[in-house]
């Protein structure tokens, strides 16, 4: 393993991959998403940093401040994958570092 | 999923209830001045869809033109002429037959399902041709429901039609619904989606889920309490959901077909039915991944 192939590796444990599906992609613009994520912390964290990266994203997952109210859960109809597994809609599920989920937005057309 | 031409908002207003009702044949078969094409919804009553159930007495006998029609089906593992009697003896909502639930439509009436419940408000219009499959350029301003069932019947003759001109509205559902052993819900409108999962629960009835969006589409069958509740899943209309979306007729095609197999399977009591399992399919990469609802 090359000096550079090391960092690299170092780089991806402390970050998560989050592929973006239907009209989220098309509202980000990319397939995928990188965040920095140096330490487990939670799936309402997550949507936070995303929004915070990515404010386009807000039309369909509501705004950041919307995430901290007492009652918040995954926004409506938005399906976080981890795993081929759909996660509970509770933004205090763990993320850890080197995860790759899936935020898919339940569709509706044809 | 609709069917309907997405700059077509009259057509999708959940609280359009000025459609007519089921009762009214004139949305029924334009061919038909009997308006024998009505059905009352004790004609095909609900046979009970548990795994392991032997044939319900009231599936009915198959003649000797559906015998030869069926006779390849027949030979479908763990079918066979009994999965054909509990079709000929089932009843299928579908809303709406647009271009996912008019493939649906199309593939439930050619395996020989009994009777479709069709609910679909609006005319057809030039827009809806590049995936509508049964509605025709001859029918553009007129009716798409009497598309729908016009063609369904040069298909198949002895397909019964209950025919509605309007969509799913928490008004309606339940007297569409309570008429079906299943539900396919191909409605562009979270709104419709909702109320008739609402309704089908309330009756313990399976709702075959499919929608799809530029070229991906999803799949899953929701029947609580084996499954998880759709409140469950979309507890509200979620935020950001534009009536008007990028569609394909192909892609709508290949959920209609994959979604009247899972209809026929749940119809049939065989294979596996999408049960808390939710398929994803993107036809730019020919990806299909199969996820678990929790």
């Amino acid at each position: 393993m090359t000096m550079n192939q090391s960092a690299a590796g170092q780089a991806a444990d402390r970050c998560v991959w989050i592929e973006l599906t239907g009209p989220l992609q098309r509202a980000v613009g990319e397939d995928e998403v990188r965040l920095d994520w140096p330490s487990e912390n939670s799936l309402g964290e997550l949507l936070k940093a995303l929004l915070s990266s990515h404010p386009e994203a807000g039309d369909l997952l509501g705004d950041a401040r919307s995430l901290e109210l007492p009652d918040a859960a995954v926004p409506s109809g938005l399906l976080v994958i981890r795993g081929a597994i759909v996660l509970p809609p509770t933004l205090d599920t763990p993320i850890a570092p080197g995860d790759r989920l899936t935020l898919m937005p339940l569709i509706s057309g044809g | 999923m609709g069917a309907s031409d997405p700059s077509d908002t009259s057509a999708s207003d959940p609280s359009d209830t000025s459609a007519s009702d089921p009762s009214d044949t004139s949305a029924s078969d334009p061919s038909d001045t009997s308006a024998s094409n009505l059905h009352d919804a004790t004609h095909h009553s609900r046979h009970d869809l548990r795994k392991g159930e032997s044939i319900p007495e009231r599936a009915p006998e198959l003649t000797p033109e559906e015998l030869e029609t069926y006779a390849w089906q027949f030979d479908v593992r763990d079918f066979g002429e009994a999965g054909q009697r509990r079709l000929k003896g089932s009843s299928v909502l579908i809303s709406r037959v647009g271009g996912l639930g008019s493939v649906v439509a199309y593939e439930l009436a050619a395996a020989g399902v009994g009777r479709l419940i069709l609910a679909h408000a609006g005319d057809v219009r030039p827009s809806d041709l590049n995936r509508q499959l049964l509605m025709t350029h001859d029918w553009i301003g007129k009716p798409r429901i009497e598309s729908a069932v016009r063609r369904l019947k040069e298909l198949n003759p002895r397909l019964e039609i209950v025919a509605a001109a309007e969509n799913i509205t928490p008004e309606n559902a339940d007297r569409l619904v309570g008429m079906a052993d299943c539900v396919v819900d191909a409605a562009p409108m979270f709104q419709e989606r909702l109320a008739m999962n609402d309704a089908a629960q309330r009756r313990g009835i399976p709702v075959v889920e499919a929608a799809m969006y530029e070229l991906e589409a999803t799949l899953t069958v929701i029947h609580p309490p084996q499954t998880r509740k759709f409140r469950e899943l979309v507890s509200d209309v979620p935020p950001g959901w534009k009536r008007r979306f990028p569609v394909m007729g192909a892609v709508s095609g290949t959920v209609g077909c994959m979604a009247a197999m899972e209809t026929i399977k749940l119809l049939g009591d065989f294979g596996q039915p999408l049960k808390n399992r939710l398929v994803r399919v993107d036809l730019r990469t020919m990806r299909f991944e199969t996820v678990r609802l929790g």
